[in-house]
């Protein structure tokens, strides 16, 4: 009798198509937050993100023109050799077009005194022509008018050095041209070296012939100081930045005669090793101590006296080679020397690197 | 190889020809000129030849013309000593002068009218130098106090000699 009468509505009870109802509702909420969520994040994310590109791009602004300033640094370090070097065959040349002028106009002096004579002798000639009769007499008297023309045209070019100014003119253009060749070469290299066309497209090179437009460059850094060895084996041409790459290959031998106190050798060499470009520059100079040789790709990292190094050359290299998808190594001994290598991969670098 | 009646010079340059210029610029000018590849060389006809005027290149190998003119001056302080230089960064220059002694920094490329009349000047100089020399010889009047007179000599006519 007093069973429980179910109550159809109980309080808290829903009739079922109310409970989906609500939970359709709460998922749609649950939903909403999460996709606003979502949004959110990814709002910050893409935000993050652009960011993020901004810095890389003037991250790789910054190293241009680290890049670029290095390069300013060793130009200007290089202008002292570059003059020199230009300045002493011009000077020799400049002088000795100089002394060319005095040459000719020695020699038209004489000239001008051989074309009197042989005026004389024509002159002389026929006159002498028709008449014969007193012959003995005007040919004494010819005779010796002539031999004194032709005493004092010997006293002239004694006088003048003629016999000297003729063999060293010779001499002399030789000279100026050998002068003239070498400014030539200079310009030259010059221009391959600094790449004026260089664009951010890699190029195909071939790294021996970087090595020697790079050793020109700085010929006059190591001529007074070192032997020079090179033995360059035969290399495929590669894809890179030629211009930045001398940049490297100059650093290393601008380094290895400043390694070098008095008398030294360098050898640099270059071979094909399992896909890879090996290129290596040994010096025989004072080394590197070990403590020392973990710090030396470090920025602003320098041993040399200020003024002679930036500390940024072996840092910089290592960058370009890293781009190049290649390696740098250095091996040195104290009082011995040291050796750099670089590895580039002969696929080299593409264009989007 | 030295005439006794013409100035000396002495040319020092490990380009030779940067000598060969140099030689056929002074040809006609009345000096005794010799030339000398490297400081060491220099040094060496110093010794056997009475020199009154000394140019030199300041980058060449083994020792630098800075180098080379110090131990000139040291050892022939008589000289009138110049460098003749294609570049030279101020540390050269100063090494030069305070160390040298230069009279004069010439550059290369040089004219040679300038040159010429540069040399002029220099051995005038010297003349002027070496009358101080032996004036201060006689001054000092001390027959235990040995001092060679330098020799004496006019830039002006070779041919002639000018005692004073």
């Amino acid at each position: 009798m007093s069973a429980p009468t179910p109550t159809p509505h109980e309080p808290g009870a829903e009739p079922p198509e109310m409970v989906s109802q609500r939970a359709f509702l709460r998922e749609r909420a649950a939903r909403k937050q999460a996709e606003d969520l979502l949004e959110e994040k990814s709002r910050a994310l893409y935000l993050a993100n652009e960011q993020l590109e901004q810095e890389l791009a003037e991250r790789k602004q910054l190293e241009v023109h680290l890049i670029h300033s290095e390069k300013m640094a060793s130009v200007g370090q290089l202008a002292a050799g570059v003059a020199h070097e230009i300045n002493n065959p011009v000077g020799f040349v400049t002088s000795n077009v100089s002394t060319m002028g005095e040459y000719l106009r020695v020699m038209k002096t004489v000239l001008s005194h051989y074309e009197a004579l042989t005026a004389d002798l024509k002159a002389q000639l026929e006159i002498g022509q028709p008449d014969q009769t007193d012959s003995l007499h005007s040919l004494r008297s010819l005779q010796s008018g002539l031999l004194e023309s032709i005493t004092q045209i010997e006293a002239l070019r004694q006088e003048e050095d003629l016999d000297f100014i003729l063999e060293d003119a010779h001499q002399l253009l030789a000279e100026s041209n050998e002068g003239l060749r070498r400014v030539k070469d200079i310009v030259q290299n010059l221009k391959t070296f600094v790449r004026l066309d260089e664009s951010d497209v890699p190029k195909m090179a071939d790294i021996n012939q970087c090595l020697t437009s790079s050793l020109s460059v700085v010929w006059n850094e190591l001529k007074y100081k070192c032997q020079v060895h090179k033995d360059f084996g035969e290399l495929p041409p590669i894809p890179c930045h030629a211009g930045q790459l001398n940049q490297v290959f100059s650093n290393l031998f601008v380094n290895a005669a400043q390694a070098i106190e008095k008398q030294g050798e360098v050898r640099v060499s270059t071979e094909v090793d399992d896909g890879f470009v090996v290129i290596q520059v040994t010096d025989t100079g004072s080394g590197i101590p070990p403590e020392k040789l973990s710090k030396i790709f470090d920025p602003f990292y320098t041993t040399k006296p200020v003024g002679t190094g930036t500390g940024l050359g072996l840092s910089i290299s290592h960058g370009i080679i890293e781009k190049h998808k290649g390696r740098i190594e250095v091996d040195s001994t104290v009082d011995e020397g040291t050796t750099f290598t670089i590895y580039l991969p002969i696929t080299g670098i593409q264009a989007d690197d | 190889m030295t005439k006794p009646d013409q100035p000396t010079i002495l040319c020092v340059d490990d380009e030779p020809n940067i000598l060969s210029a140099l030689k056929r610029v002074l040809r006609k000018e009345g000096y005794t000129v010799l030339t000398a590849t490297s400081g060491r060389e220099g040094l060496a006809l110093l010794e056997e030849h009475a020199v009154q005027l000394v140019i030199s290149d300041q980058r060449m190998p083994e020792m630098t013309g800075a180098e080379f003119l110090k131990e000139v001056k040291d050892r022939w302080p008589q000289t009138t000593r110049v460098i003749l230089s294609g570049y030279a960064e101020a540390e050269a220059i100063l090494d030069a002068v305070n160390n040298g002694a230069i009279f004069k920094f010439l550059v290369k490329p040089w004219q040679d009218q300038d040159l010429k009349q540069e040399i002029r000047t220099c051995l005038a100089h010297n003349e002027e130098k070496a009358a101080l020399y032996e004036q201060a010889a006689e001054n000092r009047n001390n027959p235990e106090f040995p001092v060679v007179p330098p020799r004496i000599w006019s830039h002006k006519n070779p041919d002639k000699q000018e005692v004073m």
